[in-house]
């Protein structure tokens, strides 16, 4: 007889998952209890080159108020189900909002969408996860608050608390989103709720306005985990500027990423540059103006020459470096003959600003993303090879230019080798670089999944060789990553899931933790 | 007090489908006559570079009311 269910738990038998099963309705209410092929089919779709398979739920699970949740963890316990929270669960290119390891119940907690206080003096906003960009933009202009988020590219259907959960960032001076969380509610494994910082006191007003609290500061051992099921949270929101100025800086050969991120680094570190700044490669930038079979056909990767023709076409550099200004008027006319005057010493950089680039689509989109406004227009990066295949390779280098050449090359190399293109940027930190790289393949044609998986393995094993480490990954990689951190690392966390979480309920297998 | 609920199928699409719809990312689908069947499918397994979208973030009854949106022929003016 074949099962009413899509897939099991891992050691849960049929029967046991049956009494888990009603359980949970008790709790949710049968329509809230997801197990049918078809209600089940959303969460199964991933982007990453295995079988959607490997990744198949057994069942979903739409809660929407802390006491559920409590009750859930209870039931999970008692049948040793393993459970994988997603918030938005917009997570495309690691994952998507399919578990970690088939078989694992999704907790889903879209529907736990209520924005629970936005303040416009102290500039925060608390709220919970299933809280999208969008339905946050919403209510900051419908209550005129002057307040801006800062969000990444998938923008209006993702949210601040999944994001900030796998530590994401966003393109304004907030754009290192967890460095701007302030307070937490985790449910733990035992059910208890925990409040982190200023929110474990009794009557506190400071929740949301100072980040330690006293004693361990644990916030971030919730990110990028499973020690913990977070319920609220909280971050800091910027105040609009009475002036912003969004500019782009195109230059014309690979090798000059070395004179570009010398250049930024001072104006970054100094904060003359406030924002999160994109050196984007024109393969990253072309999708939104073009399309590779316009250029090349057949196997193998783009050739350089093509990409040059790509750039001439549509007015695009090798790297295009999109960053912008924030403040008053007066403040903005200082930093801007500072940035002008440091960028145009070579003589090699072509510098572009609203007057000139308002209607080219990939510096519209940038300048949207650096004040906060919604857009999926950087989605276009699916449609330069199309077939739904992408996993993020986003290792981590140092601000300096013979790095990044460095770590540019060696990612162009290997890519080249699998027959996939350099669709890569850099987003600058102050003195880090997330170096993000779309791994752009068909994953309607098995060959090329099969070189896709390949490739990525291979550009994780020889980052690591040379000791560059990867700051988020898909599921499908996250034990692989995990090892390149080293043991003692490994053990640690594994020793705080024993002690939080010994039944291993919560996700196991997220970032290797189990 | 309750959560974010969607008003109707017009809100939907603005607010999810037009940011790339209407963007150039994917295929325009207003005034198409695409099947609601056809719609409803999609939008729940996603299609290749589309993402699917779980019932937890458009309901049955509010992908009703997209579906219908998008099927309907805008009036011609």
């Amino acid at each position: 007889m074949t099962s009413k269910y899509i897939a099991l738990p891992k050691s849960v038998t049929e029967k046991v998952f049956d009494a888990a099963i009603n359980d949970f309705r008790s709790v949710l209410g049968d329509a809230a209890v997801l197990i049918s092929a078809e209600q089940l089919a959303p969460y199964i779709k991933t982007m990453m080159p295995v079988s959607d398979a490997e990744h198949a739920p057994s069942a979903a699970l739409l809660a929407t108020t802390v006491e559920q949740i409590q009750k859930i963890v209870g039931i999970c316990n008692r049948y040793k189900v393993p459970i994988w929270t997603i918030s938005t669960g917009k997570n495309l290119g690691y994952g998507s909002a399919a578990p970690a390891e088939r078989g694992q119940v999704v907790l889903d907690l879209k529907r736990m969408n209520r924005i629970l206080e936005v303040d416009k003096d102290l500039a925060f906003a608390l709220v919970e996860p299933g809280v999208t960009y969008q339905q946050l933009d919403d209510y900051i202009k419908e209550h005129k608050l002057g307040l801006w988020l800062s969000m990444p590219a998938p923008s209006a259907i993702a949210g601040p608390v999944g994001n900030t959960l796998d530590r994401g960032v966003g393109y304004t001076p907030y754009g290192e989103h967890f460095l701007f969380a302030c307070g937490m509610e985790v449910v733990l494994a035992n059910g208890e709720v925990l409040r982190t910082g200023m929110g474990s006191m009794p009557n506190s007003n400071t929740w949301q306005v100072f980040k330690w609290g006293y004693g361990p500061y644990l916030d971030g051992i919730f990110t990028q985990s499973n020690y913990g099921i977070v319920t609220k949270f909280g971050f800091w929101l910027m105040p609009e500027p009475p002036a912003f100025k969004p500019f782009v800086i195109q230059y014309e050969y690979e090798e000059d990423i070395v004179e570009i991120v010398e250049t930024i680094r001072p104006l970054r570190i100094s904060g003359v540059i406030p924002n999160a700044v994109v050196i984007a490669h024109a393969l990253y930038e072309a999708p939104v103006k073009a399309r590779r079979s316009d250029y090349v056909s057949g196997p193998g990767s783009i050739p350089d020459e093509a990409v040059y023709r790509i750039m001439k076409d549509h007015k695009l550099g090798i790297w295009n470096v999109y960053a912008a200004l924030y403040g008053t008027q007066e403040q903005i006319d200082v930093n801007w003959k500072i940035v002008t005057q440091a960028f145009g010493r070579s003589g090699k950089a072509k510098i572009l600003t609203e007057q000139e680039a308002a209607e080219d689509p990939a510096f519209v989109y940038r300048a949207k993303l650096m004040r906060g406004e919604m857009t999926l227009t950087e989605f276009s990066l699916y449609n330069w090879r199309g077939g739904g295949g992408s996993m993020w390779f986003a290792p981590v280098s140092q601000a300096r230019g013979s790095e990044t050449l460095k770590q540019m090359a060696l990612t162009k190399q290997i890519l080249a080798k699998y027959g996939l293109d350099y669709s890569g940027e850099f987003i600058v930190g102050m003195r880090d670089m997330h170096h993000i790289v779309d791994v752009l393949y068909d994953k309607t044609d098995p060959e090329q999944t099969k070189a896709a998986y390949q490739c990525f393995d291979e550009l994780l094993t020889e980052f690591s060789a040379r000791g560059y480490g990867t700051y988020r990954v898909n599921t499908a990689f996250m034990d692989k990553v995990a090892e390149t951190y080293g043991p003692v690392q490994r053990n640690v966390h594994k020793t705080l899931k024993k002690a939080l979480d010994p039944n291993g309920i919560l996700a196991p297998g997220k970032s290797g933790i189990r | 007090s309750a959560g974010f609920a969607w008003k109707d199928g017009a809100e939907i699409y603005a607010k999810i489908c037009a940011y790339c719809h209407e963007a150039q990312v994917g295929p325009p689908i207003r005034n198409r006559e695409l099947p609601i069947s056809y719609i409803r499918t999609i939008v729940r397994n996603g299609n290749r570079a589309m993402p699917s979208f779980r019932s937890s973030e458009i309901d049955d009854e509010s992908l009703t009311k997209l579906a219908d949106f998008i099927s309907k022929t805008e009036a011609q003016h």
